[in-house]
């Protein structure tokens, strides 16, 4: 008599486990390949499944197999292939499970997914905020497993070796960045304190040893000639040496402090090195990011994606000698733009108030044809695609607004030199309009050129340089 | 009656002529400089002669109020209403003489102020001043010249040539590369 064949078999970690089908219910075996001995045999209570439904199951689950041959069924949600890696997110009992099988080893390892899954160093704080949510809530929440798996991809599996080589990497790199902009925030903070008390000690300095000298020397060379030439000289040179040392008392004071936050922070960084070497405990990190992203049309360096929208201010090609200023808008759709775009489709939308206020997506072919004509940028700002809505949002009602005044037969008031200049009336013009709406993503533009101060004209080109300056800029921390 | 004219420009034959001139000449260099490249030459001479003409209608606009009122004046004690004309006559000696003088002086100082824009985008500056001149003809006409009507319209300007220049450029840029 032939052996009954299994309907389903998996291979885990040097054992196998083969189902087989009795009339009305599902058996299975643990097998140990080596010595071909039966380790475990059970069935699996399916309750309130019919066969069919458990077959159907069977097809798409993994398993995992406990200390005691045991096995469990687990449903899968997702297959990825990474390099020597195939990582399967299945459904544990208490928590989603990364089952990650290294084509290596041989071996399938189970991770605990909220414990293991973590936004790439690339992620912005917004979607490091997203993809905590999907974390939390997802066992719970089905529709945030579709999300992460249309929305996320995985970038890699961190093991041990890249996390300690990263780690240090990363360690020296925080600790350099976070000294440098504390000792950089801590002498700009105090840099109008330390001017008013560098006059002030120099004044009383001089005041009170200027005065004591002076009285000293007038009194033993006399008021004459010598003595007034005596005491003048001396008063020079002292203001000299208050003015020094009016300098150096406050700038040593803030040193002092800026060193004992420095220690402070220093403190600090130790105990996060403890954290980081507990986490080294764990076996495997799996590192995550947005699935679709796409590089911004200014600057290819810059990657776009639905969670973070990249916004700059142009000027250019219109206006009087390119001085016409836009807010421009990239990132890839998120439903926004509802029936404009697909969904995920990389787009550039223009605000501009030109006027009346206009904005729209900016057609591709067009912008090309502007970028070749003669485009200036801004900084490129990444925002969270939640914040730009807002004030895309605020945008399109001032435009409503500007419509309804149209069609009342009013007329929209725009001044060539800027809401803020005392030759004017007060109206905008095009730049400080823009620079009012980017104020609501706290964007402060700064001024990058020379040009006549804003009291008198804003000159939008001041606040922008040409493409290829921005490609020879260092970029900061890109996000995604 | 004296306090609301005062601030008004007194309806005036010359200055009518001028925006009339001006308003034809700047409406007939905006039509031909569609396709033209070379626009800082046709810009600034048209800029030099509309100042000039300016300046001889302003003066002219100077006597013609001067004399206006003294004819107001001279004739108002054959008037029904003698004291009224004879307020207005003195106005306009008084009152809208002087100011005609000021805005006179004021040319050569508008003149070498509007080099800049011409010179930096002549086809914008032409079609500002071309805005300008209609606006002004119209107001001419009325006879509301520097009423509140009328700076208010002018203060609407730029919004009417700001869209206009953009949309000229945009077809300028569309001429420049036919392929995108």
């Amino acid at each position: 008599m032939d052996p009954i064949q299994p309907i389903y078999s998996w291979n885990v970690n040097g054992y196998e486990v083969r189902v087989f089908q009795e009339q009305d219910y599902l058996e299975y075996e643990t097998v140990d390949i080596k010595s071909g001995k039966i380790f475990f045999k059970g069935f699996d209570n399916f309750k309130g499944v019919t066969l069919e439904e458990m077959l159907s199951r069977f097809k798409n689950c993994r398993v995992m197999i406990e200390d005691n041959g045991s096995a469990k069924f687990l449903q899968r949600y997702h297959t990825l292939d990474l390099n020597n890696y195939e990582v399967n997110l299945i459904k544990g009992t208490n928590d989603l499970i990364w089952d990650v099988f290294s084509n290596l080893t041989q071996i399938t390892s189970f991770i605990s997914f909220r414990e293991s899954i973590s936004p790439s160093a690339r992620c912005h704080p917004e979607t490091v905020a997203i993809i905590n949510e999907i974390k939390n809530e997802c066992f719970k929440d089905s529709s945030q497993i579709v999300r992460l798996i249309d929305d996320f991809k995985v970038v890699r599996l961190v093991d041990k070796v890249i996390f300690e080589n990263e780690g240090k990497k990363w360690k020296a790199n925080s600790f350099n960045k976070q000294l440098n902009d504390y000792i950089q925030n801590s002498f700009d903070k105090n840099r109008d304190w330390m001017l008013y008390n560098s006059w002030a000690t120099s004044a009383t300095v001089l005041w009170a040893s200027g005065g004591a000298l002076s009285t000293s020397l007038t009194a033993y060379l006399g008021t004459g000639v010598i003595g007034s030439s005596a005491s003048l000289v001396s008063l020079l040179a002292l203001s000299q040496f208050a003015m020094v040392g009016g300098l150096l008392i406050p700038l040593a004071y803030v040193g002092y402090n800026t060193s004992k936050g420095a220690d402070e922070l220093f403190d600090e960084l130790i105990n996060n090195e403890r954290k980081i070497n507990d986490c080294q405990k764990t076996p495997n990190l799996i590192e995550i990011e947005p699935k679709l992203t796409a590089p911004s049309s200014f600057d290819p360096r810059i990657i776009v994606s639905k969670f973070t929208w990249a916004v700059t201010l142009i000027t250019g090609p219109k206006g009087d000698s390119g001085n016409h200023a836009a807010i421009i808008v990239e990132g890839l759709d998120n439903a926004y733009f509802n029936g404009v775009n697909t969904n995920q489709e990389y787009f550039i939308y223009k605000s501009e108030f030109n006027p009346p206020i206009r904005a729209r997506i900016y057609d591709k072919k067009k912008f090309q044809r502007d970028l070749l004509i003669g485009i200036q940028k801004s900084e490129t700002w990444m925002i969270s695609s939640e914040k730009v809505e807002v004030m895309l949002n605020s945008i399109e009602q001032e435009k409503q607004l500007q419509q309804d005044m149209l069609n009342d037969g009013e007329k929209i008031k725009i001044d060539y030199k800027g809401n803020e200049s005392i030759l004017g009336k007060g109206h905008h013009n095009c730049f400080t309009w823009a620079r009012e709406k980017l104020k609501m993503l706290n964007i402060d533009m700064p001024k990058i050129k020379f040009g006549p101060p804003d009291m008198l004209l804003t000159l939008p080109k001041c606040y922008t340089h040409t493409i290829e300056e921005g490609l020879k800029r260092e970029l900061t921390v890109q996000q995604i | 009656m004296l306090d609301q004219w005062s601030s008004f420009c007194s309806p005036s034959y010359s200055y009518l002529v001028n925006y009339e001139i001006q308003s034809r000449m700047y409406n007939w260099l905006d039509e031909n400089t569609e396709e033209t490249q070379w626009l800082k030459l046709p810009a600034l001479g048209m800029w030099c002669a509309s100042n000039t003409l300016t300046t001889v209608t302003g003066t002219a606009g100077i006597a013609e109020v001067f004399f206006k009122g003294l004819g107001i004046l001279a004739t108002s004690p054959f008037t029904n209403n003698r004291i009224d004309n004879a307020k207005i006559g003195l106005c306009e000696i008084f009152v809208h003489a002087p100011k005609n003088v000021l805005r006179t002086i004021f040319v050569p100082i508008d003149f070498l102020c509007g080099i800049i824009p011409v010179c930096v985008e002549p086809k914008h500056a032409i079609m500002k001043v071309a805005e300008c001149m209609r606006i002004n003809l119209l107001h001419a006409k009325k006879g509301t010249l520097k009423s509140p009507k009328h700076e208010n319209d002018l203060d609407c300007l730029q919004s009417i040539v700001k869209p206009k220049f953009m949309k000229y450029q945009g077809k300028t840029f569309k001429r420049l590369k036919p392929d995108l």
